[in-house]
């Protein structure tokens, strides 16, 4: 018994924080707490939706079919030769991955007070089971878009769309990074979530969304590869992912050059995020 | 030889409560300042600059050592830094001074049911539950029948859990937590909630989990269910460590502590208790006839003094008293009798009713008597005023009380004069 108390782990708790190793080997002692926090998250969506599943092709479809009209018939923004309903999802998919995660990770740990003032475990763990729990309905949206994309149009992309786990990659980095970021900031400022929200509207046109990023070449004289450009694509990684899913999912040469930097940024975002959260899991459930 | 589980060395805990904003200021120049502010506390905690805060010390240089198989509670009064204390030993929050080294796995049962969701079903939440709890999925699959054995949910487990009883709920969350099997357990007001059988049953869990050489550290108001599970109790007051030693010893402190209630109350008469049979006017609690400020000897008589307005004539009046000690258990229930008045029909008019308890009746402790008048044929109640008046009882080990040289612990609620005889048999 002795033997068994003396192996046993030692904690020490005080006011500093603790080493980011310690931390992140936390992580992986409570891995199985965030695949039940994954399932949770996917089983209460099942479960709070009448139609289940199918709200999750509906939302972005009726969103997608509004769009299209307005700036594919009315405005007849370019397409670079796609039908624009593909052209618009191929796009509009991964940003309504990035939006719907960023907007609920930035609430999640305010709206899980209970869990965080009654018990520990490591709080990175409630946006990091958003950004994993997202996945599988982002997933569910690129299905249905290939079938949207072979049954009515005609159109499957080839041996191409392989290259659609770079920028997925990328996404899934830049997603974590300002969920976590977004997250630890909420609890000491409580308004990050409304300007959140406001921000993410003004992004999505911001990033080659509804508009081909071949436009500002044509509208503002930039070449493809004008150091404006990539620039833009370094401070802003979701022009770097867009690009990619738009290239994977309707052909044409990768933008690695565009997804490089959004990569060294994003990286960059998610190390200072994890940091910078680590640094504040301490105060948070005195913030909440 | 045992090992300490469980070391708090000076751990205080500092809160900061914002000074309300100074209202001269206008929005842009609020915005300015306050997002030069937010840039710069977004990396730092603290800033000097801060003095606008005020704080508050919610545990100050508080030290425990803890040893393996140990049940300590802790008690105090809200406030007193108990909450907060657990709260750091279970890491949800970090102490501002100090350290606190913990040996083995510990399980926090801040509030039972934690982070159930109502939309899922109640076998769901029991693995939702089970691994916020820190259990691996396969214990949890090891234990699952004996956890919805323990619960008493029995059929509705595969129920959402938001058409579950706050009972079923309760029960279901205690059930998930005894069956963490963590070296330490934090039990923190479990017993709010639940019926009488159920908290009886999680009580006696808590004393199996003792009994098996783990270690538990709980915190109650309710006082005999602290009494009954540890022998030792840390009794914190605005966040000092004010006792730690014999349970009987702490709870003593802690109801003198508690111990300031009334010892004379006075109603005036469109708010007085009753109806308009009867009314309560006044309750005062005296000694030998003196007027009682601090606890009474425990040799020396205690008397109530009740009086009341008899509104309408010709009802035999029954005033009663009911004593309960702080944890709100009944100690006795006391009717007026005396022939003279008992079961005759009154007149109208105020009267005043002394009932006297007789010097070395009770033991030490603290006692709140709550009082009631009633009329009989037929029956009817016509006012209950819970805890009207208290008092507490002390002995000041003199040698001439009931207790005689004795220096030990003496138990129970009453200590009378009872007449011993012993002979010698034989030899």
């Amino acid at each position: 018994m002795q033997q068994q108390v003396q192996q046993k782990q030692q904690v020490i708790i005080s006011s500093e924080a603790g080493q980011l190793a310690a931390y992140l080997h936390s992580l992986v002692v409570f891995r199985e707490l965030l695949f039940f926090l994954v399932w949770k998250n996917l089983k209460v969506q099942v479960a709070q939706t009448v139609l289940g599943f199918g709200w999750l092709v509906l939302r972005p479809l009726l969103n997608a079919l509004v769009l299209t009209f307005i700036f594919g018939r009315l405005a007849r923004l370019p397409s670079e030769g796609s039908p624009y309903l593909l052209f618009l999802l191929s796009g509009y998919l991964p940003w309504s991955y990035f939006a719907g995660v960023v907007s609920k990770a930035s609430g999640s740990l305010t709206g899980n007070a209970a869990l965080v003032t009654k018990v520990y475990f490591p709080r990175l763990l409630l946006p990091g089971a958003l950004v994993l729990a997202g996945l599988s309905e982002f997933v569910v949206t690129l299905v249905f878009f290939m079938l949207v994309s072979t049954l009515y149009y005609g159109y499957f992309p080839g041996l191409g769309l392989l290259w659609i786990a770079v920028p997925l990659l990328l996404l899934l980095l830049i997603t974590a990074a300002i969920s976590f970021w977004l997250a630890a900031l909420s609890v000491k400022f409580r308004d990050v979530r409304h300007a959140a929200s406001y921000l993410l509207q003004m992004l999505m046109f911001l990033a080659p969304v509804i508009w081909p990023l071949s436009l500002l070449s044509t509208r503002l004289g930039l070449t493809a590869d004008a150091w404006v450009l990539k620039l833009l694509a370094g401070l802003y990684p979701m022009i770097g992912v867009i690009e990619g899913f738009r290239r994977a999912l309707l052909g044409g040469p990768m933008p690695w050059d565009l997804m490089g930097l959004g990569f060294l940024t994003a990286s960059l975002l998610l190390i200072s995020g994890v940091i910078y959260f680590h640094r504040s899991e301490q105060q948070m459930a005195d913030g909440i | 030889m045992t090992h300490n589980v469980l070391e708090v060395r000076s751990v205080s805990k500092c809160f900061r409560i914002k000074a309300p904003q100074a209202k001269d200021e206008t929005l842009i120049t609020q915005i300015i300042r306050s997002s030069a502010k937010a840039l710069q506390s977004v990396w730092r905690d603290e800033t000097d600059a801060e003095q606008e805060k005020t704080l508050h010390w919610a545990l100050r240089d508080v030290n425990l050592v803890v040893t393996e198989g140990e049940i300590v509670s802790v008690i105090g009064h809200n406030g007193s830094g108990k909450s907060t204390l657990l709260k750091i030993l279970s890491r949800i929050t970090a102490p501002t001074k100090g350290q606190v080294s913990v040996r083995g796995r510990l399980a926090s049962l801040l509030e039972v049911g934690t982070g159930f969701h109502p939309d899922l079903s109640g076998r769901d939440n029991v693995f939702l539950n089970a691994a916020i709890l820190g259990m691996r999925r396969e214990e949890i699959l090891r234990r699952f029948d004996a956890i919805v054995d323990f619960s008493g949910v029995g059929a509705f487990i595969d129920t959402p859990v938001k058409h579950y009883s706050s009972g079923m709920k309760v029960r279901l969350g205690f059930a998930v937590a005894a069956h963490l099997d963590p070296d330490i357990l934090i039990i923190d007001e479990v017993l709010a909630v639940g019926d009488a059988a159920f908290q009886q049953r999680c009580l006696s869990c808590i004393e199996d989990v003792g009994r098996s050489g783990r270690t538990v550290l709980y915190v109650s108001h309710h006082l005999p269910s602290v009494a009954r599970l540890s022998r030792r109790t840390v009794l914190l007051d605005q966040g000092r460590v004010l006792f730690d030693g014999s349970t009987l010893a702490a709870i003593r402190q802690y109801e003198e502590r508690v111990g300031g209630f009334n010892t004379r109350r006075q109603w005036d008469s469109p708010n007085s208790p009753g109806d308009d049979c009867v009314r309560l006017l006044a309750v005062e609690v005296t000694s030998n006839g003196l007027p009682v400020d601090g606890p009474v000897d425990v040799r020396h008589p205690v008397e109530i003094h009740l009086r009341y307005e008899v509104m309408r004539g010709g009802l035999p009046i029954l005033p009663s008293l009911h004593l309960h000690d702080l944890g709100g258990t009944l100690v006795l229930s006391s009717l007026d009798t005396h022939p003279e008045w008992h079961a005759q029909p009154r007149s109208a008019g105020v009267y005043q009713t002394t009932v006297v308890f007789p010097g070395n009746l009770f033991n030490e402790g603290s006692f709140q008597a709550g009082i009631a008048i009633s009329t009989m044929e037929p029956y009817r109640n016509h006012l209950y005023v819970h805890n009207a008046v208290g008092f507490s009882i002390f002995d000041s080990i003199t040698g001439d009380s009931t207790r005689g040289q004795f220096r030990g612990e003496v138990n129970g609620y009453l200590r009378p004069q009872l007449t011993w005889n012993t002979s010698r048999a034989g030899g």
